[in-house]
């Protein structure tokens, strides 16, 4: 190990620093420096880099210099997950069959399978719960990531953590948001069963995920759909499905991303294990912290469109400055955007953000 | 039969109790434009109002605008014979290349709960889609809602399509979506902005001069 890092130019040493900034975040260790982390991925980078979703996708050679571009660019921020092959948000659904219609320059669509919630019972009936090792795109990403894993090693980086959408998003993608929703009001046991499916689908895909990398001690679970959920229904259906999760893998690192304006199921946060919390805008830091009662890592949250995106570089130092403000304490904190980081959002306001990183 | 029964059964979201009651009272010779202002439109306010302070979420909404379109499908017939008891016209639909519907389903249907006609194009709807809409149905107003960044100039590409075809001055267009701004609105020279359900209704009141309820 000592002979590797002496081979190793000091500025690729940097994911490795960048870890263990981020597990005293999560670990809620006091920090000399805020540090400055954006969930990135094809929504935004083939749009920054200015190269077709497509060949982002299915490119290996151009999504590797693609991270390694941007990383070099913003050395200063932690990417999360950092090294992430993905489809948008096609690789879990099409496990279920669902068909994907991919764009030149943009994100996949995915196209639900079911039309009706009145549909649902009958299609669990003939549902066969999705294999990751062979089902829909996600053996290509396991194959991908087997291809790609050693070169991101020869640079001195490491993937450390994966991600995956959460069982609700899943769902709600398999029947279209507003059926999904309904059936969990009309057809409440049938919806539970298909949660069931995609919350074990999600450990699947985690656990297929780490399997074939071998540096993992993280994961990242993303899921908006949560906040459509009243306090009630959270409790009855996304409680269990979550603690179900999130207890499953023992590492250090556990995020959980979710930037709707619905802030009912904070407090509960911190019991279903979640250490870091990446959440919405709309929301006020102090008020996000008073209701996680400090337990767990705060990731936000300056806006992602109008500010970060849209914005000019003085605003983005000014909001970043509002938030800092707020915040109560020098710990559990790592500034970033309200959600990830939005297409078009230009170099120059990142770069801000990293400037005005400091207490 | 009293008509708030009808309302009480919406605001649950109990689809076939609101069927009974519509249909009991349309046997009763209750006057459809009764049963869907002081029935429908009554419990679509409430539901509405509710959501609107947080009371009730969005599941919720759906079941209640469930309830209210299975009610609105018995009178649809009668109405056909009565049709100015609408307030007006819109037509609605998410623009070319995105599939997100929450959005524009959730302002279909507090429109449709404020008493207004709504026609719903759905999803993935190109500029020849919307411009064929305008000419067939001859709505008061055009709503666009793109939850992406990279859909949202498609609203632009629309409006300039209304305005080839000479249609831009006969009907008012309204956008929204999540990342829509009263801004970029303004920018592609649409007539509105809404940044959600509750203020769309407000929006299309305002335009068409009528009263908020």
């Amino acid at each position: 190990m000592k002979k590797e890092e002496k081979s190793i130019p000091k500025e690729e040493k940097m994911n490795e620093k960048q870890w263990k900034i981020l597990l005293d975040c999560a670990q809620l260790k006091p920090i000399e420096k805020i540090p400055i982390g954006l969930i990135v991925d094809s929504p935004w980078i083939p749009g920054f880099l200015g190269i077709s979703h497509l060949s982002f996708y299915t490119i290996p050679e151009i999504w590797l210099n693609s991270y390694f571009e941007i990383k070099k660019r913003f050395p200063e921020v932690i990417f999360i997950p950092d090294f992430w092959v993905e489809y948008g948000m096609a690789q879990e659904p099409s496990g279920f069959g669902a068909k994907i219609t991919f764009s030149k320059n943009s994100t996949p669509n995915i196209h639900p399978i079911i039309s009706s919630a009145d549909d649902l019972g009958e299609y669990l009936k003939r549902l066969k719960a999705p294999n990751p090792k062979t089902d829909g795109l996600m053996p290509f990403i396991l194959e991908f990531y087997k291809y790609v894993e050693p070169k991101i090693k020869e640079r001195g980086e490491f993937i450390k953590i994966v991600a995956s959408r959460g069982p609700f998003a899943i769902a709600s993608h398999i029947m279209g948001v507003p059926e999904f929703l309904v059936a969990v009001k009309i057809y409440p046991e049938e919806a539970k069963k298909l949660i069931d499916i995609t919350s074990n689908l999600v450990i699947d895909w985690l656990y297929a995920q780490i399997e074939v990398l071998s540096n993992i001690e993280g994961i990242l679970v993303l899921d908006d759909i949560v906040g459509f959920f009243s306090e009630n229904d959270f409790l009855e259906f996304v409680y269990p499905s979550f603690k179900k999760i999130f207890s499953y893998f023992n590492f250090p690192v556990k995020i959980y991303h979710n930037d709707t304006n619905n802030s009912v199921f904070y407090r509960y946060l911190p019991e279903l294990g979640i250490n870091i919390f990446n959440f919405t805008h709309l929301q006020n830091i102090k008020e996000v912290y008073e209701k996680t009662q400090g337990k767990i890592c705060l990731m936000g949250n300056i806006p992602p469109l109008d500010i970060l995106a849209n914005g000019k570089p003085e605003d983005v130092k000014n909001s970043a400055k509002n938030i800092l403000k707020e915040f109560p304490e020098k710990k559990g904190i790592i500034l970033s955007a309200g959600g990830g980081v939005s297409p078009g959002t230009p170099e120059e306001n990142i770069r801000a953000l990293i400037e005005r990183g400091t207490w | 039969m009293e008509l708030s029964e009808i309302a009480s059964a919406l605001i649950e979201g109990n689809r076939k109790r609101v069927q009974e009651l519509v249909s009991l009272a349309i046997k009763e010779g209750v006057p459809p434009e009764r049963i869907i202002n002081e029935g429908l439109i009554a419990g679509m306010q409430v539901v509405g109002e509710r959501f609107k302070n947080n009371e009730i979420f969005v599941p919720e909404v759906l079941i209640s605008a469930r309830a209210m379109h299975a009610g609105m499908d018995l009178l649809k017939p009668l109405l056909a014979k009565s049709p100015g008891i609408l307030k007006g016209k819109i037509v609605i639909g998410t623009v070319k290349g995105d599939l997100h519907d929450i959005g524009k389903n959730l302002v279909a249907m507090m429109l449709e709960g404020a008493g207004y006609q709504v026609i719903d194009l759905g999803i993935d709807v190109d500029a020849e889609k919307f411009v064929e809409s305008v000419k067939t149905y001859n709505p008061d107003i055009l709503g666009m809602s793109a939850l992406l960044t990279t859909t949202m100039p498609y609203m632009k590409v629309t409006i300039e399509a209304l305005e080839r075809e000479g249609l831009r001055d006969k009907v008012k267009v309204i956008v929204g979506g999540a990342p829509v701004t009263e801004e970029f609105a303004k920018e592609i020279g649409a007539d509105g902005y809404a940044e959600d359900a509750g203020s769309a209704v407000e929006l299309v009141n305002n335009l068409l001069g009528i009263k908020s309820a």
